[in-house]
């Protein structure tokens, strides 16, 4: 198929890295990967091969600073470049190595107001069991021991910022709308949307609010029992959990919402949704389901949860 | 140690540990605080300081500038009470903007 892969990592600024550093590895049991002199921390999780799924940078700001996303082959930054840039979107190529341990990279402004990065490389790691008769998890590790890094739910400016970067996803960069909220005369604007490169409900999702900004990012974990032994894990340690064990009605995802040290909301998201295939039809949801789309057993508004972000950088 | 600590906005009071931040020790009073992130990154916690003495960590700069902080308007999320306090919850200013501009906003 060729194209984007799927999320690889993101990378945001923290307050205290070194607060940062003790939660990611003991609380989300990922490992610290490389170092920079200027403090910034890469990690890893155990189920992933690729160097890294996280950049932490220290700053005087919580902010987000861009999504990665990993394509398949080096020919396909040229692929996209192109289409891309006749789409109308400026594109600027990163040299080998700007983006740590990553190949050359394309980095550019999606309509939906956020930086993006695709690389096709970044250097090889290896899961933490191996890749000959390995065990199904790691004995060894640290609290939560999530899998993997799933994906990203970004905040635009209105629903108009949501429809043109779901557009230019779909259009351009080859992303399956699974899932939609219609707003507006007869549902006729987006208000927030799920979109999938992989075969799980959504690799990104955008939704209306009043700034550009990251809403969350999650990890992936089995199932309803690593969802409830998390949220024990998050109150052993005083973690500010934001929604406790829930379904989404949206993806159908097992989830917990809660905080890291510096503000920036996490998921962990259990369960691999439905299969997303090109031919299966979009799921919609209307506004007065909204709330039951995205926490199914209350079905009711959640005061900060669409309210209290993470803004976007100003560099 | 406990200190009291008046919301004036809410004309309520209730007390906070010294070990715990102004938002962790009084969002466990329903409708006392704003929901938020309680770590600094969605800024939904600025209050102004009136009166009291506090320790305090790192502030967002994207919602705390040096000037603001200056003038004690802070993170609640970010100020330990040592003494008893008297603090004001200012609105999020970005937010109100938005809201004139009649920005489609998640739910509302």
């Amino acid at each position: 198929m060729g194209g984007i892969m799927r999320l690889g990592h993101i990378d945001l600024n923290v307050l205290d890295i070194e607060k940062s550093r003790e939660y990611y590895t003991n609380i989300m049991g990922m490992v610290v990967v490389r170092e920079d002199s200027d403090g910034t921390l890469y990690l890893k999780c155990w189920d992933e091969w690729d160097k890294y799924s996280l950049v932490l940078r220290p700053s005087d700001e919580a902010t987000f600073n861009t999504a990665a996303y990993k394509v398949e082959s080096d020919e396909d930054i040229d692929d996209l470049k192109a289409k891309i840039e006749a789409y109308g979107v400026e594109t600027e190529i990163l040299p080998e190595g700007e983006v740590a341990e990553c190949g050359r990279t394309l980095k550019f402004t999606a309509p939906s107001g956020h930086i993006f990065h695709l690389y096709a490389y970044k250097t090889f790691v290896g899961k933490d069991v191996g890749d000959t008769n390995p065990r199904p998890w790691p004995f060894e590790g640290k609290g939560i021991k999530a899998h993997w890094i799933d994906h990203t739910l970004l905040m635009c400016e209105g629903p108009e910022k949501v429809m043109a970067g779901t557009k230019f996803f779909q259009e351009v960069l080859g992303f399956k709308l699974a899932e939609q909220v219609t707003v507006g005369p007869e549902g006729s604007l987006q208000a927030a949307t799920w979109l999938a490169r992989t075969s799980t409900p959504h690799d990104i999702a955008f939704v209306a609010g009043p700034h550009t900004g990251m809403h969350h990012f999650a990890y992936f974990l089995d199932g309803w029992n690593d969802i409830l032994r998390a949220a024990d894990v998050m109150a052993m340690h005083n973690v500010k959990i934001d929604v406790t064990p829930q379904r989404h009605g949206i993806t159908r995802g097992e989830t917990i919402y809660f905080f890291d040290p510096s503000g920036h909301r996490l998921e962990t998201f259990a369960g691999l949704g439905y299969l997303v295939q090109p031919d299966m039809p979009t799921i919609t949801w209307t506004e007065e389901e909204l709330w039951r789309g995205i926490f199914y057993h209350t079905g009711a508004e959640d005061g900060a949860f669409t309210t209290a972000y993470t803004l976007s950088a100003y560099k | 140690m406990k200190h009291n600590i008046l919301v004036r906005d809410k004309s309520r009071n209730h007390t906070c540990h010294e070990d715990k931040s102004l938002m962790d020790g009084l969002n466990v009073y329903e409708n006392l605080v704003p929901k938020g992130c309680h770590n600094g990154a969605c800024g939904v916690c600025k209050i102004h300081i009136l009166n009291g003495e506090y320790s305090k960590s790192k502030m967002n700069r994207r919602y705390i500038s040096q000037e603001d902080e200056d003038k004690n308007i802070v993170l609640a999320c970010k100020v330990f009470p040592k003494t008893d306090m008297e603090i004001e919850f200012l609105p999020k200013p970005k937010i109100l903007s938005a809201l004139e501009k009649k920005v489609y906003i998640l739910g509302n």
